[in-house]
């Protein structure tokens, strides 16, 4: 084990780690997000919110939530937005096809309203900046290793245990969506009536 | 975690939402509004594993994970209606989708 001045060292280049981790991530995410909200080619759109999705998933590592973060990225950026690619592929719409965005008074409006959204948002951050620091640390019995909250092990525990009935029901709306998507992509004559 | 870095990661999330919903007021097509829509989800989803992260528990991971999965459903289902809105009508564009306009 070092010594309390080596491991000061270490916690400190956890600290700029972290810090490091977490601007990166985000800024991945922001510049990705404002490429899908504004280019106009929608593969281009698309592959920007990919670029924001593994942004995320950066900043969900460095936060300690190491399954989310995997997750994230199989789930979101490998399927979800693939999805969304098959789609665009399958109805090929081009950036032709898209109108441009909106200038003048619509994009003023927008820019207010999601501009407002934002004041109340750090309003709010502002308000609670007196937060108590309430950061606990669950002592580990005796010759148990100790879990981040975001690792599988507590992660599952509390899927089995206390969300149980929550996780049951998701699968049964994954059911109806599976079926639901199938009834919809059917050709529009191929069912009754 | 110090409540400064849950200060940084909540106004990434709330960058992102803004993000978001400027997307979902300026696009004039109903695919790229379900992109942008899929930003909204994620905003939130930061949001709950930041103060997951914060109290040291699991719930808002546990939260996160659902999301994702209705998230994933959400996707499915409104893909399903983009591509049968296509089919019908050969455009995404909100100026000609206007049969359900009372």
């Amino acid at each position: 084990m070092g010594t309390g001045k080596d491991m000061a060292f270490l916690g400190y280049v956890c600290g700029v780690l972290t810090l490091l981790g977490l601007a990166v991530g985000g800024l991945l995410a922001l510049v990705g997000g404002a490429l899908a909200v504004t280019l106009r080619d929608p593969i281009y759109a698309l592959l920007g919110l990919i670029q924001a999705m593994i942004g995320l998933a950066a900043v969900y590592f460095t936060l300690g939530a190491e399954y989310i973060g995997a997750v994230q990225i199989i789930v979101y950026a490998g399927a979800i937005l693939v999805t969304f690619l098959f789609v665009v592929m399958l109805i090929n719409l081009t950036a032709a096809e898209v109108s441009p965005l909106p200038r003048g008074l619509p994009l003023l409006g927008a820019l207010l309203l999601s501009g407002g959204w934002m004041l109340t948002l750090s309003l709010l951050l502002q308000s609670i900046l007196d937060l108590p620091s309430s950061h606990q640390v669950v002592e580990p019995e005796a010759g148990e290793v100790p879990y981040l909250y975001g690792t599988l092990p507590p992660v599952g525990k509390a899927l089995f245990t206390a969300y149980a009935f929550p996780f049951e029901l998701l699968s049964v709306t994954l059911l109806v969506g599976l079926v639901g998507a199938a009834l919809l992509a059917k050709k529009p004559s191929s069912y009754g009536a | 975690m110090a409540p400064e870095l849950l200060y940084a990661v909540l106004t990434l999330s709330g960058g992102l939402f803004s993000l978001g919903l400027l997307g979902l007021l300026l696009r004039r097509n109903l695919l790229l509004a379900f992109l942008a829509i899929e930003l909204l989800l994620n905003a939130a989803n930061l949001n709950f594993l930041a103060f997951s992260r914060y109290h040291n528990e699991p719930t808002g991971a546990v939260f996160v994970l659902f999301g994702i999965c209705l998230a994933a459903v959400e996707a499915v289902i409104g893909l399903g209606l983009v591509v049968r809105v296509f089919r019908a009508e050969k455009d995404l564009g909100f100026a000609k989708l206007s049969n359900l306009r009372w």
